[in-house]
């Protein structure tokens, strides 16, 4: 096995000449990329280029794709949240432990996580409320929310700051901040700041 | 899922259809009340002159109620073809239970009633709504009951059987459905005082068949008519223990019924058919019809041949 | 007669008559039993259906599709040819009793609950099974999910079957007996009724059976008021 500094700099995921048609036409093409543990990625272009639909193939849901597409993480480490997110009837607590629950989280540690969680994401106040009630701005925060709480080895954000104000922006952007030992992959129709996400992969006609 | 309408506005749908469905039944016109609107037959007798041309739906349909049992036994089906062919028409037979088949006889639905319950008929005739009773044959009922026999049964009259049975409060399946055969059961039962109550008594509320079935399953006794009887027997593992007794008689009666009620009944045809069900031909038809090499009615006309 | 049907079935009612009243609790009893049943069963199939993969599982689906359509005079007489004497099952002595009847409604409810539950299903939003999947749910935690998510158009399922159980007349009647006191249902009573020549009579069962249907409707949407209707 490799030692840990080089495991630190290995690229973790590795794209090249990834290409995905549906009927005949091409969707979504990439030049040759990797991308490094731990690093926080952009992927731009603009609408139609093919972002929703890379971030899917990273995911692992979409397999039908030409050209390759190596990624070190098994599938129960990734976590995906969609352009629009879709929340589970219910409160936004029980949206927020979901994927806990799948976890041997004990029900306090459980808690205490989700609450810290919501915190980042500006929503502690919105936990016991139903989610058919919420904004859109509140909606994408839970979504973020539900995901990051897991603090998954690859993160994969499509489009997350949409529906956000410039606070709710900075509110998420920091949020991610706290997830250091994450690799993230984060949409975006046009480019994010280079604090934030210092490697950009370009996708467009 | 799009669209989803919550129940309580299904339910209203369906509130709303019902009472839709009710208001316009509730305005049929009442058939019992028997008003008599003047139509009548000057009309219908200027067409019998012309003998079928018009109207035609009117002269060559005979519609007759019977019951289950009487279908059930086969006669039937060797007797209405030949009215059929001698009158050139078609006989709707409606085989429901007894007291169906009165109703539609006192609706004018139907244009004869071929019925075997007698004080039923009666009753029907009194009320007016029939114009002629014939009767036309009879057949008896049985007792049957399980092989070993444990309320001993076999060889004794109605009354006594049905007391050995109520008494050793063994299994009796009973039609309890106001039929024919039913009502004979309750006329026994009077004899002896009065049905007693006891847990291996039961009422099938059913027709001849299915409560022969029953009977069957349960290894039970009833009482049935030896037409319905005879025609499935061989599936039962139930053996005949009472027949030929005199208070098991069952007599088959042919009603008419009351035009001047309903003028849209058919009466001609229907007296026609009762003609022909006591004429000579068709008695010896019913006299002769057997099941399994077993005579099943003695028909009421003839002149009584030696006894069995 | 629907008018004379009505004054007699209030009659019925306000007297408490004792027939009516055994009656309706049966129908009642055999019809929510047979369906507690099939809609274990038939939810379970539905889910499986709906959301895993295996040859010939369009075939399955059809199948139960089918089913829905099976007369109740057909699946009384297999279950008539069961529970006989001389069936399969015939020395559990079960014919003519309620529980011949849950057993008929059973096998009539779990078409209709497998057939619609899976179309419930498998119209949730892709992204419901991809958000669950995502976030690492193990398969019992999905499963609560999706019947969670489809939870209206499952109660509608189980609605329906469960009208189709309390309005039959074929299973009641072949393998129930219509024996008075034990195994009398609304509709077999109706039957009798009708075959008396009480027509008001019949009508009045009916319209009590009716009553009540009308009335476990009421009771399923408030129960689903109570729950929140799901984002379009």
């Amino acid at each position: 096995m490799k030692s840990s500094a080089e495991s630190k700099t290995r690229p973790v995921i590795t794209l090249s000449n990834l290409t995905v048609t549906k009927g005949g036409q091409i969707i979504c093409q990439t030049n040759d990329a990797t991308v490094a543990r731990g690093s926080t990625v952009g992927i731009t272009g603009p609408n139609g280029s093919g972002k929703s639909t890379l971030m899917r193939v990273l995911a692992g849901l979409e397999t039908d794709y030409l050209g390759s597409c190596d990624i070190a993480f098994p599938l129960s480490d990734r976590v995906f949240v969609h352009q629009s997110p879709y929340l589970f009837d219910g409160t936004v607590l029980a949206n927020v432990e979901y994927g806990l629950r799948a976890k041997a989280v004990s029900k306090p540690a459980r808690r205490q996580l989700a609450q810290l969680w919501m915190k980042r994401f500006s929503i502690e106040h919105l936990a016991g409320r139903s989610v058919s009630s919420l904004s859109g701005g509140e909606r994408r925060r839970t979504a973020l929310a539900r995901a990051c709480v897991l603090e998954p080895e690859l993160l994969l954000l499509d489009e997350p700051l949409a529906d956000l104000d410039a606070a709710g922006a900075d509110c998420v952007l920091a949020a991610l901040h706290e997830l250091s030992e994450s690799t993230i992959l984060i949409s975006s129709p046009t480019p994010l700041a280079k604090e934030l996400a210092p490697q950009l992969i370009l996708l467009g006609q | 899922m799009q669209n989803e309408t919550s129940h309580s506005s299904a339910t209203l749908h369906g509130v709303l259809l019902l009472m839709a469905f009710l208001i316009g039944c509730g305005t049929q016109p009442a058939q019992q009340t028997g008003s008599t609107t003047g139509e009548n037959s000057p009309t219908e007798s200027a067409i019998d002159a012309a003998t079928g041309d018009a109207m035609p739906r009117a002269q060559t349909v005979l519609k007759v109620a019977s019951t289950t049992s009487t279908r059930d036994s086969g006669l039937l089906d060797i007797l209405l073809p030949e009215f059929e062919k001698a009158s050139h028409c078609r006989i709707d037979l409606i085989a429901v239970g007894t007291g169906a088949a009165l109703k539609l006889g006192e609706a004018g639905d139907v244009d004869a009633v071929l019925v075997h319950a007698r004080s039923a008929e009666e009753a029907f005739m009194a009320a007016g709504h029939g114009v002629r009773h014939e009767p036309i044959m009879h057949n008896f009922f049985i007792i049957a009951g399980p092989t070993n026999d444990p309320a001993g049964a076999a060889g004794t009259d109605a009354v006594v059987a049905l007391r050995r049975i109520s008494e050793g409060k063994h299994r009796f399946v009973s039609r309890g459905d106001d039929s024919g055969t039913h009502k004979l059961e309750q006329t026994l039962w009077q004899k002896l005082g009065g049905r007693p109550e006891w847990d291996g008594f039961v009422e099938s509320g059913q027709g001849m068949g299915p409560t022969l079935i029953m009977a069957d399953e349960m290894n039970a006794y009833v009482l049935t008519d030896d037409g319905t009887w005879l025609k499935q027997s061989q599936r039962f593992q139930l053996v005949p223990l009472v027949s030929g007794a005199n208070d098991l008689e069952n007599p088959y009666a042919v009603m008419v019924v009351n035009p001047e009620k309903h003028p849209a009944v058919n009466s001609r045809l229907a007296n026609q058919f009762a003609d022909f069900l006591i004429s000579e031909q068709a008695q010896h038809l019913i006299a002769g019809y057997e099941i399994n090499g077993q005579r099943l009615f003695h028909a009421d006309r003839l002149a009584e041949e030696s006894s069995e | 007669m629907i008018r004379e049907g009505f004054q007699e079935a209030l009659k019925l009612l306000l007297r408490l008559d004792e027939a009516v009243i055994d009656a309706a609790t049966r129908s009642l009893w055999v019809s929510i039993v047979a369906v507690v049943f099939a809609s274990a069963l038939g939810i379970a199939i539905g889910l499986l259906l709906a959301r895993k993969s295996f040859a010939g599982r369009s075939v399955i689906v059809v199948l139960f599709r089918v089913g829905m359509s099976i007369p109740t005079v057909l699946i009384g007489l297999l279950c008539y040819g069961l529970l006989s004497r001389r069936g399969a099952l015939g020395e559990f002595e079960l014919l003519y009793t309620t529980w011949a009847i849950v057993l008929g409604e059973f096998f009539l409810a779990v078409p209709i609950v497998v057939t619609l539950t899976h179309g419930a299903i498998s119209r949730l939003d892709r992204r419901v099974f991809e958000t669950a999947r995502t976030l690492g749910a193990g398969a019992v935690q999905r499963s609560m999910t999706y019947l969670r998510e489809a939870r209206l158009a499952i109660m509608l399922a189980v609605l329906t079957a469960f009208s189709r159980c309390f309005t039959e007349l074929g299973i009641a009647m072949m393998v129930g007996g219509n024996i008075t006191g034990r195994t009398r249902t609304l509709t077999t009573a109706t039957a009798l009724e009708t075959a008396r020549g009480e027509f008001a009579s019949g009508v009045a069962m009916s319209l009590i059976l009716l009553t009540i249907a009308l009335f476990v409707t009421l009771v399923m949407a408030l129960l689903s008021r109570g729950t929140e209707e799901a984002d379009l």
